[in-house]
């Protein structure tokens, strides 16, 4: 029989709000107190809306018998050198750590980060009992680095909380600036979410199909450098009219560029999971994708998944989506259907608890 | 017939898509507009180059002065925190901290920048050394492949493949043809020379392009429609994502390259294919260098042709397996005694010895495919 935890703790590097990891461990750890064992949040460093939730990880006192340790790894952080020296069973919850590559010439400093964070993640796994993956693509980098027992659970999210107060300001201003087509791709400036592939693709769409379509880009910047290039690449291109650098945007505003688009476009090289192409199920937008680590996973087909997105092709189906009703129509229910199947939050819990009940049974 | 399958749409039920179809449809577009000459070749690689501008140096730019630039721009290090805020009062308290904090900051600054500064400089001599040594070695790979220098290719004027290179692809477009009959995925042909190959995988229903670096030879085949793109089978490889592709078919350039760089081939190819995907290499028999090549081209490329044992060895290293090897006969006989007598036959057979060690094969196509799992 298996000796069940008294309490099982989360550690995460940073706790912060609007973000895929921190909306996952909050709704981890009242699954976790639903299975009747202690549970809180230790963190190396929290937003100060959120220090409510949680306590710094070094008021984690030697815990009694029976307490694991469930660390959550998506970048380089002390946390993990703290969490490798505890004595407590330790299971990892892998969200994908971008490969240092996309970010070397960018920001070496990010770089080098994100390399601390892969060694980590192979110190981790000579002491861990179990590794839980967001996407079958996590789990394969987690056996990779050594992990012998691994289970994949999809990051719990709700999409209940998608459905934000439409910022009406904002709304509005999107609406009166409407001239054709409005693409939006929403995540972090970042090299490994290649921008500047969408404002390509997004250039030859104008040029070829629809010279009053606009591109939204939220989300703010991973890497100051690169930033700059996408918004020089626009500026040079000619598209400052029609390129939106929206930047980090509170969920009411990011909740009206949903509301506004007509297409979802992510020419990503690097995802460990890819919560926006949820989001743009649950706003009916359909989806136009790059073939690349999760994201095939993750789309399950209901989207446009392209296995080349040299820009005549992303364009070409760019304007297939958006000009074709019944094209548009069949993405958007697949969409919605996949949301409300696969990435239930109902599903999603009972595959996060599978997998916790796993991880018990590897650390008994 | 069009992407939605077959069923009505009912009661406002949304159409149930057959996207295999759709992405057919897709490139049906883009190859009509190709061909239309309303996306021009140039024009995506353009959208390319001027991204380029923006992006900074890396390694794989082998542009080793712009680095130490770089290296040198970022070593300065300054010490005038930014003190802008977009909350009320924020930035008057910035302003402080930073004065208050300016003679910690300034002693630090001057250390790091003293120590980026001495990095460059150590760096500087670093390339100085190089650029000595590869003047002391020659370019020699720009020799080979300039066709506009001093007539050094073995092929016709500019704009056309070399007489070889045509040769070698023409005789085994067959071969080629029926080893990837099967596959279902993006095809890469490079050198791809005028795209001849790619032609012949298209037409057979294979979704190929092509990459070769002789750009005179190549925007005539890309002004024609054809998507092939000038640049180096590695710079491309090196750009294309993981598993992308179904079948990578190498020819030309892997006679030529350095040993080092044959060696990155296959490991490079190896990245690019998905599991199942294929690779051909279509060599020239070493025996055969000096034969099928110009000498001038022979005796200056930096590297030489592999055995294809070699190539076979280097395959299953990389993880392919299996790995098939076939051999072009060479059609160099000697010419045979017509007279019908004991000695006329024990002289033809050993004029028949003679050639197969005078010539023997001459090229080789090494296939080898990559595990499913």
């Amino acid at each position: 029989m298996t000796a069940r935890p008294s309490a099982i703790h989360q550690v995460v590097p940073t706790l912060a709000p609007r973000d895929a990891i921190g909306g996952h461990v909050l709704e981890a750890r009242a699954l976790l107190r639903g299975m009747g064992v202690e549970s809180e949040v230790f963190v190396g460093e929290a937003w100060p809306e959120l220090r409510r939730e949680c306590r710094p990880h070094r008021e984690l006192a030697g815990g009694p018998a029976g307490t694991l340790l469930l660390y959550h790894a998506s970048i380089g952080s002390p946390v993990a050198g703290w969490v490798q020296r505890r004595p407590e069973p330790l299971v990892v919850d892998y969200h994908n750590i971008t490969p240092s590559s996309f970010f070397a010439p960018w920001a070496p400093h990010v770089a080098v980060e994100l390399d601390v964070g892969r060694h980590q993640l192979a110190d981790l796994a000579r002491r861990a009992v179990f590794g839980v993956a967001d996407s079958g693509f996590n789990e394969v980098e987690l056996r990779q680095v050594g992990f012998g027992a691994t289970a994949v659970a999809p990051i719990l999210v709700d999409p209940g909380g998608f459905a934000g107060e439409v910022d009406a300001g904002v709304g509005e201003r999107l609406a009166a600036e409407r001239s054709g087509a409005e693409w939006l791709f929403v995540g972090r400036v970042a090299p490994n979410k290649c921008q500047h592939d969408v404002v390509a693709a997004f250039a030859l769409y104008r040029r070829l199909y629809d010279p009053g379509a606009r591109l939204r880009l939220v989300g703010g910047p991973s890497a100051q450098a690169y930033w700059d290039a996408v918004a020089g690449y626009v500026a040079a291109l000619g598209l400052e009219g029609a390129v939106e650098l929206a930047g980090s945007v509170p969920e009411g505003a990011k909740a009206a560029y949903f509301a506004n688009a007509d297409v979802f476009v992510c020419l990503s090289e690097h995802e460990g999971f890819c919560v926006p192409l949820l989001e743009a199920w649950w706003w009916g937008v359909p989806v136009v994708a790059f073939a690349a680590a999760a994201v095939p996973e993750t789309l399950g087909g209901a989207g446009v998944l392209l296995g080349d997105k040299s820009p005549a092709r992303v364009a070409a189906a760019v304007d297939r989506v958006v000009r074709d009703a019944r094209v548009r129509a069949g993405l958007v229910a697949a969409g919605r259907e996949r949301l409300a199947g696969e990435f239930a939050l109902e599903r999603s819990r009972a595959r996060f608890t599978a997998a916790i009940e796993q991880a018990i049974e590897a650390a008994a | 017939m069009t992407a939605e399958q077959d069923t009505p749409a009912g009661d406002g039920e949304a159409p149930a898509l057959d996207l295999d179809r759709l992405l057919a449809e897709i490139d049906e577009e883009v190859e009509r507009r190709r061909a239309s000459g309303e996306l021009p070749a140039e024009l995506e690689r353009e959208l390319d180059e001027l991204f380029a501008r923006f992006a900074p140096s890396t390694p794989g730019d082998n542009d080793l002065d712009a680095i130490v630039e770089q290296v040198e721009r970022a070593s300065f290090i300054s010490a005038a925190v930014p003190v802008e805020s977009g909350k009320p009062g924020a930035s008057q308290i910035k302003r402080v901290l930073r004065k208050l904090m300016a003679w910690y900051m300034n002693h630090l600054a001057a250390q790091v920048t003293a120590m980026g500064g001495a990095t460059a400089r150590a760096l500087r001599v670093v390339v100085a050394r190089i650029d000595l040594l590869s003047n002391r070695v020659g370019n020699l790979e720009e020799l080979v492949t300039d066709r506009s220098g001093a007539g050094l290719d073995a092929g016709g004027p500019a704009g056309e493949p070399d007489t070889g290179d045509v040769e070698l692809l023409d005789a085994w477009a067959d071969a080629v043809v029926e080893v990837l009959t099967d596959v279902d995925g993006r095809v890469l042909h490079a050198d791809c020379a005028d795209g001849r190959l790619v032609t012949r995988l298209l037409e057979v229903g294979l979704d190929a392009y092509g990459v070769d670096p002789r750009r005179d030879v190549v925007d005539p085949a890309a002004a024609g429609g054809l998507d092939v793109r000038s640049g180096t089978v590695l710079e491309h490889l090196g750009a294309v994502p993981e598993g992308a592709l179904a079948a990578v078919v190498l020819s030309r350039s892997v006679d030529v390259l350095r040993r080092a760089d044959q060696l990155r081939l296959v490991r490079a190819a190896a990245a690019a294919l998905a599991p199942g995907g294929v690779l051909v290499v279509i060599g020239t028999a070493p025996e055969a260098w000096g034969r099928r090549r110009s000498p001038v081209e022979a005796d200056l490329a930096p590297g030489r042709p592999l055995h294809p044992d070699t190539w076979s060895h280097l395959a299953a290293a990389a993880g392919f397996d299996p790995v098939e090897v076939r051999r072009r006969d060479t059609d160099h006989d000697l010419a045979v005694i017509p007279v019908d007598s004991d000695l006329s036959s024990a002289l033809n057979a050993n004029f028949a010895r003679l050639a197969a060690a005078v010539f023997g094969a001459d090229s080789h196509l090494v296939v080898a495919r990559k595990p499913r799992s």
